[in-house]
């Protein structure tokens, strides 16, 4: 009993790749069989594979794979632990469905941990995520707020943001028009070379007369300056017809396309412009934090193939899930 | 750096003396995070280390068809050939790493000699070294005299233009697409699926009268633009993870919880402002609130406190608000404060003072050995004459600062007694996610043979500002 108590502390942090965690049934002539195990039986126990072995399987040469092992606290609870695993894991040699789980692997929560630990994080680098966050979505005045508390310096200059958001909130609100032109105050060739952009600001600023009523405005501005964008190019075309559509219906809350009425019509053209601004002052368009929760969604799954792990399903509270056996 | 993972690693073994009973939290734990540069850059190198080819390999040659030049970076058919068992073949001197997105090598062709026989590619360690690689099973070469691809006995096809004297081609491993792919004088010919397993050395042949090519594995620029090619590959790999759907505005909510977790209490006033004037106003709902409204006025003034260098500040206040935390003399946090107040002498350059302080605040902790090692550090600061520019000058830096601040911010948040999880003293929500990305990121490389990067968070931030310049 007291070799499992110990083993943590031996195995380097790489214990995915150990045979010892390698969930098989039935217990086959690969599987440790320490003269000292309480349960030789259960190939599923964990057990101390020797440095050595695992050393083996990582390959010569090369080097731990995660930050190098500390030498860590003796996980807490270990006998309740200890027992825990014994159960489930009898359990699960007889339940049919062990023979499918046999070709992962298990990763228990206990080991899981220790690599979390393992990892190495700078404070610096996530506050440049955060502050990254903060300047790409338009937070002008948090980023600077940040800035100052957090000793972070921001990764475009802060004044843009004011007058990107300004453009963003115009766009927001319905004035299509001093969007147009802020956007051309702030850089001329925004719109020169983004004809989609420039389309569907105009697009919106049709919207935008329709919903306030003034049909002919709306009429003579359709026909002069959207009607010839539509010959240049199909799809605009097809947007321009849904449209003028919206002057046909008496009751516009209700035709076909009234979500083009919508808030969240205005909410896409706005997060376009916000996009093409940023693009043009050599900014990525997105902020990176909501890609690498995208990444951990995926890189989960992927792991999902291979192992049973502690997953992370509820981002809000990050709390590890034990794995499913 | 020596002094933390000392530091670490005694406090691992005895419990940390400030860790008085159960759901207390080791703020040396924190220790794992900070770092002089130089202890990160080694603790990133020795991540990614991995050995790289460097030179051509002149003991596993054939030797009596070809001779390899003293800088081993280049190599020159000997003789007339007479078969297809004198070719010239060289392998670099390692197999191509494989813990990384992409391993490219590039060939440059000095003279096509008769028959313009000239090839590259990849090949494992037992290969027949008298062959070309692809005509073997388990190699693949692009060959210049016909610009057709081979790879393995019988398994030839039309794969690119020929190449010749002056040309300079390229052979690349994509570890995440799991193919191969050749280049020719900057450009993209094509790749294939990788099929080979194990380990691959990257070969070049020579295989007529004169001829004779370079090899170049990174020591000079490459002509073709790999940086962008890994970009792309990079970008591929992102557009599809993009697809995926997050619960709503969960971006919103993770650095809401981390500005209140650290105590940013005036980015958190300014955000949560912007937010309620932007139009998605339902930011906040749904998640509840995050348990770190815990003393937050106070976490925001402690931060201050130490990050301007106030440490005496900050001691008083400790003990008005939370004497718990500063209650055992001997404690962590304790003596934390007083190096980072030792060194606030050294800064301020009071180095008489600074002697008293140690004499009296610093010298009980020597009997520790849990401390042995920093506190070693700050005492030698008295030895320079300036100690900014020293070996140990990061002791002096704002992220020691930070680094104690974060620490005290752990201890504060440890004596709510609603915490349910230690572990959310140390780790906001935003670390937990970025901990667990790594190590799955980890896991299924190694599951995947050790092929491909992993996510580092430290390169990606940084990718950041490079994608910025380009």
């Amino acid at each position: 009993m007291f070799f499992f108590l110990s083993s943590p502390r031996l195995s380097p942090p790489n214990l995915l790749s150990s045979p010892a965690v390698q969930l098989s049934v039935p217990c086959s002539s690969k599987s440790p069989s320490d003269p000292s195990s309480p349960t030789p039986r259960n190939p599923s126990l964990p057990s101390p594979s020797p440095p050595a072995d695992v050393d083996g399987l990582i390959g010569p040469g090369h080097p731990p794979r995660l930050a190098s092992p500390l030498p860590l606290p003796a996980p807490p609870a270990h006998l309740m632990f200890l027992s825990r695993i014994v159960l489930r894991d009898l359990d699960s040699i007889d339940s049919p469905a062990a023979s499918m789980a046999s070709s992962k692997k298990l990763v228990t929560r206990d080991e899981w941990e220790r690599k979390l630990r393992d990892v190495k994080i700078r404070k610096e680098d996530m506050n440049r995520l955060v502050m990254n966050f903060l300047v790409t979505e338009g937070f002008v005045d948090a980023a600077d707020k940040f800035r100052v508390e957090s000793g972070t310096q921001p990764d475009i200059d802060l004044a843009t943001i004011t007058d990107r958001m300004e453009v963003k909130r115009a766009v927001q609100s319905g004035n299509v028009q001093e969007a147009i032109e802020k956007i051309n105050d702030l850089n001329p060739t925004i719109l020169d070379t983004n004809p989609q952009l420039y389309f569907h600001l105009q697009q919106q600023k049709l919207i935008e007369l329709i919903r306030a009523g003034k049909i002919n405005e709306a009429l003579e501005f359709a026909q002069e300056e959207l009607a010839p964008r539509g010959e240049e190019n199909q799809v605009f075309l097809e947007e321009i017809e849904k449209t003028v559509a919206l002057l046909v219906f008496e009751d516009i809350k209700n035709c076909p396309y009234g979500e083009l009425l919508d808030v969240s019509q205005r909410l896409k053209t706005a997060s376009e412009v916000n996009a093409a601004i940023l693009t043009s002052q050599s900014h990525e368009k997105d902020p990176k934090l909501p890609s690498l929760l995208k990444m951990l969604i995926w890189t989960q799954n992927q792991l999902d193939e291979k192992a049973a792990y502690p997953r992370i399903n509820n981002f809000s509270t990050a709390a590890l899930e034990d794995p499913a056996i | 750096m020596v002094a933390n993972e000392v530091v670490a690693a005694a406090a691992a073994e005895e419990p940390a003396p400030a860790s008085a009973g159960a759901g207390a939290v080791d703020p040396m734990r924190l220790a794992s995070r900070w770092r002089s540069p130089a202890g990160w850059g080694a603790a990133a190198a020795e991540m990614e280390a991995e050995p790289a080819p460097s030179e051509l390999n002149t003991t596993n040659s054939s030797g009596l068809f070809a001779v390899v030049s003293t800088d081993r970076m280049s190599v020159r058919y000997l003789g007339v050939n007479q078969h297809g068992h004198d070719v010239g073949v060289v392998q670099a001197n390692r197999p191509a790493p494989t813990r990384r997105a992409v391993y490219y090598f590039e060939m440059g062709v000095k003279n096509a000699g008769q028959k313009g026989q000239t090839s590259i590619g990849f090949t494992t360690e037992n290969f027949k070294m008298r062959r070309q690689p692809g005509w073997e099973s388990n190699s693949c070469g692009y060959h210049g005299d016909d610009g057709y691809l081979y790879r393995g006995p019988g398994k030839s096809e039309s794969f690119g233009p020929k190449f010749t004297s002056g040309d300079t081609i390229g052979a690349g491993i994509n570890y995440f697409s799991q193919e191969f792919f050749f280049t020719k004088n900057g450009s993209l010919v094509g790749s294939f699926q990788k099929e080979i397993k194990g380990p691959l050395y990257p070969t070049i042949a020579v295989h007529s009268q004169d001829e004779e090519v370079t090899v170049n594995f990174g020591k000079e620029p490459f002509c073709f633009d790999i940086e962008g090619y890994i970009f792309e590959e990079k970008m591929k790999q992102q557009s599809v993870s993009d697809k995926l759907d997050l619960q709503p505005d969960i971006s919103h909510w993770i650095v809401r919880s981390y500005l209140l977790h650290y105590g940013y209490q005036d980015t958190l006033n300014s955000f949560d402002m912007a937010s309620e004037t932007d139009p998605p106003s339902n930011h906040q709902n749904g998640y509840g609130e995050p348990p770190e409204m815990y003393g937050l006025s106070h976490r925001k003034l402690l931060r201050q406190l130490i990050m301007s260098g106030d440490i005496d500040s900050a001691f008083k206040k400790l003990g008005e608000w939370y004497p718990q935390v500063i209650k055992d003399e001997t404690s962590v946090i304790c003596f934390l404060l007083h190096s980072q107040r030792f060194i606030e002498f050294i800064r301020a350059g009071q180095l008489e003072d600074a002697v008293k302080y140690a004499r009296s605040n610093l010298a009980n902790f020597l009997t520790h050995k849990a401390f042995d090692g920093l506190l070693k550090e700050s005492v030698a600061l008295l030895a320079y004459e300036k100690p900014a520019e020293s070996c140990i000058g990061y002791l002096l830096d704002s992220p020691q600062r930070e680094f104690v601040a974060d620490a005290v911010n752990a201890a504060v948040l440890s004596t709510n007694p609603n915490m349910k999880d230690p572990e959310s003293c140390l780790y906001s929500c935003l670390e937990k996610l970025l901990r667990q990305l790594t190590v799955c990121s980890f896991e299924r490389r190694a599951f995947n043979g050790d092929q491909g990067d992993a996510f580092l968070l430290h390169k990606e931030v940084q990718s950041c500002d490079r994608s910025r310049c380009s």
